[in-house]
């Protein structure tokens, strides 16, 4: 896959009309940085690349059903069971995912070794966010979308997680990334979706 | 897919409250507890038990309401399921196995080991597990569809089972009659169809 296109995007939430005529293109090693005021669409609109809502006007190109072949579509849950530990956890991804989960190295490379027999429910928000994002490393897709992934992340972390960004950016991914706060990435498109509301 | 689906949630439901000694005690209490508030003689317990094994299932089940789809779709699990490279129907019917297997397969196991308790004979005994074999897809079916439709509705397990109850009602009627299982493998079958495309219906709507 070698871009994203938007053309005329339009989303209307039963009888809000939460952001319309949006056009954008993205291509392989760029970053779309999305702002916005809360309820802006943000969330709409990526949750509208993954193929989870069909547009209400307009089209995206390539057309067709994603899969987690195509998309990795990480929201602001974190896709984890509270009361399970985090290695049980992991395993369940293994199966969604196909792919055999080394579980010791994923975990040191988050810093969480020592959580591993802890339910997820004793993990702060920050150390839930850093798992959640471990999905991104389980298995490759050409587009990244990443909803508000920043958030309850500590600065160094924040700082890894765009490193994160960035290699998988040389590599030749697509990131769409949405944000309510200022972040410290450096994005080649930016879209304020406050300017596409009705 | 479909296999790799299945097996994650019978593991989760090992992992979690959910698994066959949990079901299979749950059961037991319950039909071994309305006899010591009804008073009933012996041959009376045995058409009382007839019943309870419907009821026992379908509080099972009810049990389960609010797990299946729910609890994925509030930790954000079903953005993973629905992005896999598997259809609607094959998502359906590796919940209806899994449902069947983690909360069905208990009870059609352990209905013949109690039967002798409640002066079953042999045969009453062969009879009422095929019913139960032929009556439990339906009924796990149904609670599949209806928390497919509902499962954006959160601690709403009330209403469900006010919908789920009813649709139950004609599984535990032939039930309790002896060599009705074409009856319920019959009803088993439309509620399987019409589970399969209320659960697709439900998750179109997922995303909107």
């Amino acid at each position: 896959m070698d871009y994203l296109l938007a053309e005329n995007l339009s989303c209307i939430r039963g009888s809000n009309t939460v952001f319309k005529n949006l056009s954008f293109k993205v291509s392989r090693g760029q970053i779309l940085h999305i702002t916005g005021a809360n309820g802006s669409g943000k969330t709409s609109l990526l949750r509208m690349i993954a193929g989870f809502i069909y547009p209400s006007e307009g089209k995206i190109i390539p057309e067709k059903n994603y899969t987690h072949k195509d998309v990795h579509f990480v929201g602001q849950k974190y896709a984890l069971k509270k009361n399970l530990s985090v290695e049980k956890n992991l395993s369940l991804w293994s199966y969604l995912y196909q792919k055999k989960i080394n579980t010791d190295q994923i975990l040191s490379d988050l810093d969480l070794t020592q959580y591993k027999d802890n339910d997820i429910e004793v993990l702060s928000d920050g150390q839930k966010r850093r798992l959640s994002i471990a999905r991104l490393f389980i298995h490759s897709a050409p587009i990244w979308l990443l909803d508000e992934v920043h958030v309850h992340l500590d600065s160094e972390w924040q700082v890894k997680l765009d490193h994160y960004i960035y290699n998988y950016i040389n590599e030749g991914g697509i990131v769409l990334i949405s944000s309510n706060t200022k972040i410290e990435l450096n994005s080649n498109i930016d879209i304020n979706l406050t300017n596409y509301n009705v | 897919m479909f296999k790799n689906l299945l097996l994650r949630d019978l593991r989760l439901a090992y992992y979690s409250s959910s698994n066959f000694i949990y079901i299979g005690s749950f059961f037991i209490l319950v039909t071994i507890l309305i006899p010591f508030v009804i008073n009933t003689e012996t041959e009376g317990l045995k058409s009382v038990f007839q019943g309870l094994i419907w009821v026992g299932l379908a509080l099972a089940l009810l049990l389960a309401l609010d797990r299946i789809f729910s609890s994925d779709f509030d930790d954000g699990n079903l953005d993973i399921i629905l992005r896999m490279e598997v259809s609607y129907e094959k998502i359906y019917l590796s919940k209806l196995l899994s449902v069947w297997i983690t909360y069905c397969l208990p009870i059609v196991i352990i209905v013949p080991l109690i039967s002798t308790a409640f002066n079953l004979t042999i045969n009453e005994t062969i009879f009422v597990t095929i019913n139960l074999f032929c009556g439990s897809f339906g009924m796990a079916a149904t609670a599949i569809g209806i928390n497919a439709l509902l499962m954006g509705l959160k601690r709403m397990i009330y209403l469900k089972s006010i919908i789920v109850i009813p649709l139950y009602i004609p599984f535990m009627i032939f039930g309790v009659e002896q060599g009705s299982w074409p009856v319920l493998s019959a009803l088993s079958m439309i509620a399987v169809v019409v589970a399969s495309f209320a659960t697709s219906y439900g998750l179109r709507l997922y995303g909107e």
